[in-house]
């Protein structure tokens, strides 16, 4: 049985963050997941697989957000390890704890495997520096998305027009 | 980026301390997700935006990219990195 169940769309470089440090630890990662598109048609549980008339009693229809539209396929047990419905969704293996954020899915692998290796930082002031620079690097693609205006095919519903003049304050050195 | 190179140019090859942690992991992993942009450059310019990965890119953040490029031959990245980066290639050729 494998250490932690990760449920996304695929590919998701986000994802690296765990499989990189499951590669590094020794940790088994049981990996599921389809294409953005794909998702919208699957069955949103620890089980997560393609959507079939049969699941069709064990979920609700929920309204999509955040890159997706239309209505997905949740589970109750799913809501439950995961109140903010979001993915990546990894879970412990018997389904119940759910963990979110990237950043804390890649901690809690480093965690399930040897952490002496150092990945931490080796004292309490560098596992702080670790946590800080993951914290901000992610933050900066959030931020930077966000602000961008967006190209038609985007689905992000958080639409914003920004001056060019806006946008190279994110783009500029220094 | 400007933080990560800045990070980077005091030369102990790492982005905290002196060996891999999970700093480098995620700077690679959301670096690796702006790369979708390289598919979308022209849209990008079309509205006058510059792309965070120009061509100057190297040339702005030598550290930071060169710290991408090495740990994109690490044997616990590349699995990952490889087919993605050559699939932004295969989008942006």
């Amino acid at each position: 049985m494998s250490q932690l169940r990760i449920f996304s769309y695929l590919p998701n470089p986000r994802i690296w963050k765990a499989t990189i440090v499951a590669r590094l630890c020794g940790v088994d990662i049981d990996l599921r997941g389809a294409s953005p598109k794909e998702l919208q048609s699957w069955l949103w549980d620890f089980d997560a697989r393609p959507f079939s008339a049969a699941d069709a009693t064990e979920a609700s229809e929920v309204s999509g957000h955040a890159g997706f539209q239309g209505k997905l396929h949740k589970t109750a047990a799913f809501l439950q390890a995961h109140p903010f419905g979001t993915v990546p969704a990894a879970f412990s293996p018997d389904g119940k704890v759910g963990i979110f954020e990237s950043n804390s899915i890649m901690r809690a692998v480093a965690r399930l495997g040897d952490v002496n290796l150092g990945l931490y930082g080796k004292d309490p002031y560098e596992r702080h520096g670790s946590t800080a620079f993951s914290t901000q690097v992610s933050c900066s693609r959030e931020i930077h998305k966000s602000i961008c205006s967006r190209w038609p095919a985007d689905p992000c519903p958080r639409r914003v027009i920004i001056e060019p003049a806006m946008h190279s304050r994110f783009t500029w050195p220094g | 980026m400007a933080g990560i190179n800045s990070a980077l140019s005091a030369g102990r090859g790492f982005i905290v301390g002196d060996c891999l942690t999970l700093a480098d992991v995620c700077f690679v992993a959301e670096l690796g997700l702006f790369h979708n942009e390289k598919a979308r450059a022209q849209d990008l310019k079309k509205r006058g935006l510059e792309s965070i990965l120009s061509e100057k890119v190297e040339e702005q953040f030598p550290d930071a990219m060169a710290h991408f490029a090495k740990l994109s031959k690490h044997p616990a990245f590349a699995p990952d990195m490889d087919p993605y980066m050559q699939k932004i290639e295969r989008a942006t050729a």
